[in-house]
């Protein structure tokens, strides 16, 4: 009985997954680049932190000056 | 998703297929597992936390299945995979504790970070208590007994999650309400293994 509501579980998920998340970003996101499904954000939905791993490069921001 | 269900399914598979060889060979994965967590120095799917993540989840399913050869395979794989999962958590940790300690203060860090925290500080002594020489050293009571916190750190896993409060929080929110559900029957025995044993005392 449990290992079937797992089996649902992992069902559920993978329609879910598929449905949600572009193949790509899953290969670049495993080739190492960040992206908006698996992007380094800490809270990407209510923008309240810009995350860890800052790609921005904002030291060199006035570079272009 | 997508990484934390492959990672599931490959280390499912392999506690399948190879838990012989896993087993024989956990030091060797513990040394694979340790030189990759080194090496990381930008963000990937291993310092984002799906890999390590996916890990715990086999660990965390595999005392919920039902009795039969796949829990036992996955059984006989469970420590070792809870010291790569442990070891592949620590770049996860380790650079979002720099992080937030670097960029915020105190009160501003964001609610997430805490769980997150009290998991891995969780996390530390099972680890350590699930290599085989060091379980060797304990009575199986007192190593029963540290290993149900890992019930409390799965519990901040998911609320760390939970507080990310991304597009997947529903997915992880489903995870957890499963794995509780799952539980329930095993938290039901035990509590009635207690009062039995309570009662035995009295009446003695």
């Amino acid at each position: 009985m449990k290992n079937k509501i797992l089996l649902i579980l992992l069902l559920v998920l993978i329609v879910i997954t598929v449905r949600n998340e572009p193949i790509e970003d899953t290969i670049d996101a495993i080739g190492g680049a960040t992206n908006a499904t698996y992007d380094s954000s800490i809270d990407g939905e209510s923008g309240a932190s810009s995350g860890y791993y800052d790609d921005d490069d904002d030291e060199h921001e006035d570079d272009d000056d | 998703m997508t990484i934390v269900l492959l990672t599931v399914f490959i280390f499912v598979t392999a506690g399948l297929l190879f838990s012989k060889q896993i087993r024989k060979l956990h030091y060797g994965l513990y040394v694979f597992a340790g030189i990759i967590a080194l090496v990381i120095d930008e963000a990937n799917i291993i310092s984002l936390g799906y890999v390590p993540f996916g890990i715990f989840l086999v660990v965390m399913f595999t005392g919920a299945l039902d009795k039969g050869i796949i829990r036992k395979k996955l059984n006989t794989v469970r420590a070792e995979y809870a010291i790569i999962g442990f070891i592949m958590l620590l770049p996860h940790a380790l650079g979002y504790l720099l992080y937030f300690l670097d960029e915020f203060s105190l009160f501003d860090i964001p609610l997430s970070f805490y769980p997150g925290v009290i998991a891995t500080l969780v996390f530390i002594p099972l680890t350590i208590t699930s290599f085989r020489f060091i379980r060797k050293l304990m009575k199986y009571q007192d190593w029963k007994k540290v290993h149900r916190y890992a019930y409390l750190g799965y519990s901040m896993i998911f609320l760390h999650l939970l507080l990310i409060d991304n597009e997947r929080f529903y997915m992880y929110l489903g995870i957890y309400i499963t794995y509780v559900i799952l539980r329930i029957p095993d938290m039901i025995k035990y509590y009635k293994k207690i009062k039995a044993k309570k009662a035995i005392k009295v009446t003695t």
